[in-house]
């Protein structure tokens, strides 16, 4: 916890040695510092605080803590960048505090968009986004254009989800586009059609008007290009990969061709790497080569003997078929394997054998 | 005989003693920082116990409100702009919260509100007429249970990998259970889990995969996103709607853990539709279905209609965003955000206005029934 008093001014006309400052933890600013000259020996419950220009007097909820230095009066929620709070004591003005609106030099960004093929299928159901920040949340739809062709605005491709789907950081937002429209058959799909239309071009635009949880917008404007390719109908399959494996004494990674892009996300969360006794291997997974390979480095050189690669069902492709299930599954033809883990064995050879 | 008496003063006190500290504490709660780490969904259980969807720490926090003054009818009462209300209390502006949830307490009739601030701070505040107070977390009566797991996956050895995130959608008390669906931010998947309350160490929980096949043909794996229980010709039944708006009935007895539970779709009332809240009310003998949407307005469905509905849909709908099924009325309400029954008589709405303002009331039910 980084605690730094910030020093602004007080509108006070008395001479005090130290002045109301701002209480910060990281870069929020949680509370507000009343020193003990200011208090005059009245009691913690006398001092209020309220957003200036409050024509009521509407004090904000939270704590007044005793500390050495004075009262350090803690708000539910942080104070917001560029409002200016006074500090009351009884109907007597204490003092008033800007929190300053933060450096602009550090604005929020998008590090990357996923899948980051710039060839979808038609029947594409998730995009991440992922920004170099935590965002402001619930502001998606208003944030995010998918332009067809140059010309005309696809009117509401995603799914509108209230609350969104944030990671935890709140730096990956999920969308998902419109499920129903995607599924053949369904009502929306019939009616509206796909969201994404074969062969044509799109254009996803990420505003620059978005906000960070500071309040700071977008250094700039994002734009994803992408072509809209035949529809996916075929499920991941793992037997259909192609390893390419190291030798024992090896660190160098197991390169395996996926032969089509895969969640990106669920990739690095669903495959394992297990010895012969099904203990799980600590490896690092990167997809590369736009999600169509993975590349699997071990944290240790590689030891001769049997392994397995497995895989929960869960893992999808672009078009959220898993290895268990199309997501868009004909209940009269399909078979459902309702199989958890999909494993398939490989050996790493001893150095020596060819 | 002299010396029998203190002993069984004693025994006596302590029976009573054991006696009050059960009854003071009956569902095993601790006093403390219940941790709360976001606010997704909150809903009342028994004895102003109130159940918090925490999406953050993957948990359910059950707490203690020690409100359970009972009070027969709710107040009257309407708050023009409740985000600029509650936002200036809160020390910032409107466009920095977001309301996420609002619940009534069935005994005393008060207004609990989850807010999100801009970094997603969480706080949970109560509404008594104009009065906007903060329920203190940092010292309260809780107990909490994981959701951390996904339904059906096993504890296995991850390799040092966390699990994935889950996004509470709903959360109902019913049955001695807290009733939870979870949004997978990952993979497009239903999850749905009943935990038996009061919360144990070693939590049995049923998680389930719950699927509602589409025109008989195509199956959906889709999340639920608000849900309710009823009973339907003397059976329970768990009442779910999906985005895209089917209502998808599944019988509750049937709800087991790692069962693949198929329920029977009985209406679609719209494409390009989220439902948002559903609850159920009363009037002259007749109980009523009430759900609120993103873009439809509020619908009432009359549960006879429900119970008379054999079947499951099959056919395509043949109309442009057309509807199918058991048969709705559309009330002259719309943009209704969030929904709660006040009493039998009442609901409590949060509505945004034509003009834009995001305004909470209480409504007469007779007015929707």
């Amino acid at each position: 916890m980084s605690l730094v008093f910030s020093l602004l001014f007080c509108a006070c006309s008395e001479k005090k040695n130290s002045s109301i400052s701002i209480f910060w933890e990281d870069d929020k600013a949680v509370g507000i510092l009343i020193p003990v000259e200011y208090q005059m020996n009245a009691p913690a419950d006398s001092i209020h605080v309220l957003i200036n220009n409050q024509s009521t007097k509407n004090f904000i909820l939270g704590e007044y803590i005793k500390v050495p230095e004075g009262i350090l009066f803690k708000p539910l929620l942080p104070l917001t960048y560029g409002l200016t709070y006074k500090v009351l004591l009884g109907e007597k003005l204490l003092g008033e505090i800007e929190i300053p609106i933060p450096d602009a030099s550090d604005e929020p960004s998008i590090v990357a968009l996923y899948p980051t093929s710039d060839t979808v299928p038609v029947n594409l159901l998730k995009i991440y986004i992922q920004f170099s920040r935590p965002m402001r949340e619930g502001v998606s739809a208003e944030q995010l254009v998918l332009i067809k062709n140059g010309t005309d605005t696809v009117p509401a491709p995603f799914l509108d989800l209230q609350p969104e789907l944030w990671n935890k950081e709140r730096n990956v937002l999920t969308l998902w586009l419109d499920p129903g429209r995607v599924k053949r058959d369904l009502q929306p799909n019939n009616k509206m059609g796909a969201p994404l239309e074969e062969g044509e071009n799109y254009e996803l635009i990420i505003k620059k008007d978005w906000q960070d949880t500071r309040g700071v917008i977008l250094k700039e404007a994002y734009r994803k290009q992408f072509w809209v390719g035949n529809r996916d109908t075929i499920s991941p399959d793992l037997n259909r990969w192609n390893l390419e494996l190291p030798k024992e004494g090896s660190s160098e990674p197991i390169i395996i061709q996926l032969h089509e892009p895969l969640d990106f996300i669920l990739m690095k969360e669903t495959i394992f790497i297990r010895d012969e006794k099904g203990t799980a291997l600590s490896v690092h997974i990167k997809p590369i080569n736009k999600e169509s390979t993975l590349s699997i480095t071990p944290s240790a050189p590689w030891k001769a003997g049997s392994y397995y690669i497995e895989c929960e069902f869960r893992l999808e492709d672009l078009a959220g078929n898993n290895l268990d299930r199309l997501f868009d599954r004909d209940l009269t033809k399909d078979e459902n394997k309702e199989d958890r883990y999909f494993k398939r064995k490989f050996e790493i050879h001893p150095a020596s054998k060819k | 005989m002299k010396k029998l008496i203190p002993i069984a003063v004693a025994f006596a006190a302590f029976v009573l003693l054991v006696a009050a500290t059960r009854n003071s504490n009956p569902y095993g709660l601790k006093k403390g920082n219940a941790a709360v780490q976001s606010i997704s969904a909150i809903a009342f259980g028994p004895d102003g116990i109130l159940f918090i969807g925490d999406s953050k720490s993957a948990s359910v926090i059950a707490i203690d409100t020690k409100d359970k003054t009972p009070v027969e009818k709710g107040t009257a009462f309407e708050i023009k702009n409740i985000d600029q209300k509650i936002a200036t209390v809160l020390g910032t502006e409107a466009k920095n919260i977001r309301i996420q949830d609002i619940a009534e307490n069935p005994v005393s009739k008060k207004i609990y509100v989850a807010v999100q601030g801009i970094d997603g701070t969480p706080v949970l505040l109560t509404i008594e007429g104009e009065k906007i107070q903060a329920v203190n977390l940092k010292d309260i009566a809780h107990s909490s249970v994981s959701i951390a797991n996904a339904p059906g996956e096993d504890v296995k050895d991850r390799g040092g990998r966390p699990l994935r995130d889950q996004t509470i959608s709903d959360l109902n008390f019913a049955d001695g259970s807290v009733m939870v669906s979870g949004l997978s931010n990952q993979e497009f998947s239903s999850s749905f889990r009943k935990i038996a309350f009061p919360f144990t160490d070693n939590q049995e929980q049923a998680t389930l995969e719950i699927y509602h096949a589409a025109h008989g043909r195509y199956e959906t794996n889709a999340p639920i996103r608000t849900f309710t229980v009823a009973e339907l010709n003397g059976k329970k039944y768990l009442v779910a709607s999906y985005t895209c708006t089917p209502l998808v009935l599944f019988p509750l007895d049937e709800l087991k853990p790692g069962k693949h539970v198929k329920g029977r779709t009985v209406a679609e009332f719209g494409a390009g539709n989220s439902p948002i809240d559903i609850i159920t009310m009363k009037k002259d003998g007749n109980t009523y279905l009430v759900m609120s949407n993103s873009n439809r307005p509020v619908m009432r469905v009359n549960y006879k209609n429900i119970e008379t509905f054999e079947g499951t849909l099959t056919n395509p709908i043949k109309e442009s965003y057309g509807t199918a099924g058991v048969a709705f009325t559309n009330l002259p309400v719309v943009n209704v955000l969030q929904m709660d029954k006040l009493d039998e008589t009442q609901v409590v709405v949060l509505q945004r206005r034509g003009n834009g303002d995001l305004d909470l009331y209480v409504n007469r039910a007779d007015r929707w029934l």
